[in-house]
């Protein structure tokens, strides 16, 4: 038992699904519920492992004191904010000003000292970086920053997500040949990493295929693997924020080649649908990060596209749950709206006259 | 493993309380949301209707049909085992019911009928028309939502995973302080005392009893000191309406003197909206009761007589529950609110 991370269940689930398909041709679908964790989110694994595996070396070292820092008003901000609260260490958090007020009073909850500055995340972590933790006193005090998915021990964290599917499968008497696919969101890379470790540790990474999902708008994984080379994103707009940053880890798209990784790009509009109806069926609120990989558990023909085969009832895929704290069932239902306000907009094309030269051609859709 | 239930984690969690209480006992929270069914009714119902498929298939020649009169949370129990053990099922609902739960038990494959004002219609159209017009060669199981020994039997496999939960963590089982369980019509609490009884336990781990004003048939009961029952339902938490409470449960509360706690419809509403933005999870009313205490630990306290502290453990049952949406939860809320503010003005 891990004071910074709950072991969380792998549990069977029935999506009803949207097609109708025969029962005979839709696989088993297994979701490992990360949204269990102290901060709602997997990222409790990895952060906690970075936070704790530092605090304990800085406390053996010497007389310094560890203080933790974060710069993200996200998921990881919110792990770095419970862990250390477990761990009775203090913690700084700088978020960017667009960060919901909601996760701002969260993450203070924990006991956690929150600084707004910035507008957006590289500006909070150059801020930390460059103001925050140069002004604390480094006689008493060491610091231990947390970067929100780049760092091996965070994904060494993540690993033991696989270590858990092991041991339940096992003690299931499933064999693990059963085993199809696991899906997961990509956003840096961080989650998907460890997974990949973990599978490494149980001789599966070539074994067991990885659907990376992502969305549309931040699908930097998809781009750089269609291109073959690993690229950045100048801006993100995808509705995913979680998923949101321009760059995914070295190591992941290292990863993605070694092991044939498959990539999924979903639409913003679908994933939010499908959290709604995920809420509708299940009683859980999940954020469109989450979303991604659990839409392709309400559609089987895009996890068989993507897989390059047809599932059966005797295969099991495994979804991880990541979880997520940064909406509510109303920010879900107002970001569908506007979404689908935006989509009317652009829909309306001007048409080309080509037999009228001298009329102006009418421009629908500018605001 | 179960092809009914499943085993659901217990995990200690922190409730944002805005309050810094370094004596505040710890909380264990036992999520029975995640039952095939969102309920911790899964268990019991599950394994009411798994024994009686196993003692019919072992007979030979009938097979089993499942019939239920809850347009709730039994009746989607009911539903979901019947469909994991691929049985035919029939449910009787009163027209009161939500076409959201209709849909949900549909969606399962099980047959829905929709009939009778409130539940007990529903139930004498079930008992009375459907039941005995079934095909010859199907063995009828009828499946009450609470007042059954297979039903406890069944929840009472929730205290067999507590209980190796806390041995696998080498945490004391005298550091338990208190079980916090919502009663309707007594199944659960039924479910946990008489696996209380396995361990040994019973005695030594009180069971707080958690209803609303308007469904506190128990604590009703335990005030009369005889079995009672309530003129009627006024609560909003319908999945504890039930206006009487089992026998087993009143002759349970009386000899394990199980602390009895009513709370008010907007103080347990409230506690959902909060434990939703807090935790992401939707819950009833019904669970709603429960999850009260966890952000109110001075109540825990009450109920017991006696000061807690931070070695002391508290285990919530997160019953679960379909019957919300957020939207109804806000409305609901909105409502009480309403009704108070009336309430005050006439005052």
């Amino acid at each position: 038992m891990s004071i910074v991370y709950n072991k969380t269940p792998l549990l069977r689930q029935f999506f009803p699904a949207v097609s109708t398909k025969p029962s005979t041709s839709i696989p088993q679908f297994f979701l490992k519920y990360e949204c269990l964790q102290p901060s709602g989110s997997f990222k409790s694994r990895g952060i906690g492992n970075l936070i704790m595996k530092n605090a304990i070396r800085i406390k053996k070292s010497g007389n310094k004191s560890p203080q933790v820092f974060s710069s993200s008003g996200g998921n990881a901000g919110f792990a770095a904010a419970t862990a250390s609260q477990r761990l009775s260490l203090p913690c700084t958090v700088v978020v960017p000003t667009a960060t919901k007020q909601r996760m701002v009073e969260k993450i203070r909850a924990t006991g956690a000292n929150v600084i707004i500055n910035g507008a957006h995340w590289k500006e909070a972590d150059t801020y930390l970086k460059s103001s925050v933790m140069n002004s604390i006193d480094l006689n008493t005090t060491e610091p231990i920053y947390v970067h929100p998915f780049d760092n091996p021990d965070i994904w060494e964290g993540h690993s033991t997500m696989v270590d858990e599917i092991v041991d339940t499968l096992n003690e299931q008497n499933i064999a693990l040949n059963k085993i199809k696919g696991i899906v997961c969101s990509v956003g840096g890379g961080g989650l998907y990493n460890g997974i990949i470790q973990g599978l490494e540790k149980h001789k599966l990474a070539d074994k067991i295929p990885i659907v990376g999902v992502e969305t549309k708008g931040c699908h930097v994984f998809n781009t750089s693997l269609k291109l073959g080379k690993q690229i950045e994103f100048s801006k993100i707009t995808s509705i995913a924020t979680s998923l949101g940053t321009a760059s995914i880890s070295s190591q992941t798209f290292e990863y993605a080649k070694k092991y044939h990784t498959r990539s999924v790009v979903v639409e913003d509009t679908d994933v939010i649908e499908t959290c709604l109806k995920y809420t509708q069926d299940f009683n859980m609120v999940a954020e469109p990060a989450c979303g991604a990989s659990l839409h392709l558990a309400y559609n089987t023909n895009i996890l068989e596209n993507a897989l390059g085969h047809k599932l059966s009832s005797d295969d099991i895929i495994l979804v991880i749950a990541c979880g997520g704290s940064s909406n509510t069932v109303q920010d879900l239902e107002e970001t569908l709206v506007r979404l689908r306000e935006k989509a009317k907009h652009e829909r309306i094309t001007p048409p080309t006259f080509i037999n009228d030269p001298i009329q102006p051609v009418p421009i629908l859709g500018r605001a | 493993m179960s092809l009914v239930y499943n085993k659901t984690p217990l995990l200690r969690r922190v409730f944002p309380t805005g309050l810094k209480v370094p004596s505040a006992p710890q909380l264990y929270v036992k999520y029975e949301s995640l039952q095939p069914s969102g309920s911790f009714k899964s268990r019991g119902i599950g394994h009411l209707i798994m024994k009686n498929a196993l003692r019919v298939q072992q007979l030979g020649g009938k097979s089993l049909h499942v019939f239920s009169s809850s347009g709730g949370n039994a009746g989607l129990a009911a539903a979901t085992a019947s469909q994991s053990l691929k049985l035919p099922c029939t449910v009787v609902v009163p027209t009161s019911t939500k076409s959201r739960m209709v849909e949900k038990i549909r969606n399962v494959g099980t047959e829905v009928i929709v009939k009778g004002s409130h539940w007990k219609e529903a139930d004498s159209f079930l008992k009375n028309s459907v039941i005995p017009s079934v095909d010859r060669i199907e063995e009828p199981i009828y499946v009450h939502p609470f007042d059954h020994p297979d039903v406890w039997e069944g929840h009472s496999t929730m205290v067999d995973e507590i209980v190796d939960t806390f041995r696998s963590q080498n945490v004391s089982l005298n550091k338990v302080k208190a079980i916090v369980c919502s009663v309707g019509g007594g199944g659960l609490y039924n479910g946990i005392i008489h696996g209380l009884e396995k361990y040994h336990l019973a005695d030594k781990i009180p069971v707080i009893a958690m209803e609303t004003d308007g469904c506190n048939s128990f604590n009703a009961c335990l005030k009369a000191k005889k079995q009672v029952e309530l003129p009627k339902i006024t609560s909003v938490a319908t999945s504890l309406g039930a206006t009487g409470v089992a026998t087993k449960a009143f002759e349970n509360g009386q000899r394990y003197q199980s602390p009895s706690v009513v709370l008010q419809d907007i103080d347990v509403v409230n506690t959902c909206l909060k434990y939703a933005n807090d935790f992401n999870i939707i819950t009833e009313p019904a669970c709603g009761a429960s999850l009260h205490m966890a952000y109110n630990t001075k109540l825990i306290e009450k109920a017991l007589g006696k000061k807690l502290d931070s070695d002391d453990i508290i285990v919530i049952i997160a019953c679960g529950g379909s019957a919300n949406t957020m939207e109804d939860l806000q409305n609901s809320y909105k409502q009480l609110s309403a009704e108070a503010n009336t309430k005050k003005n006439t005052l």
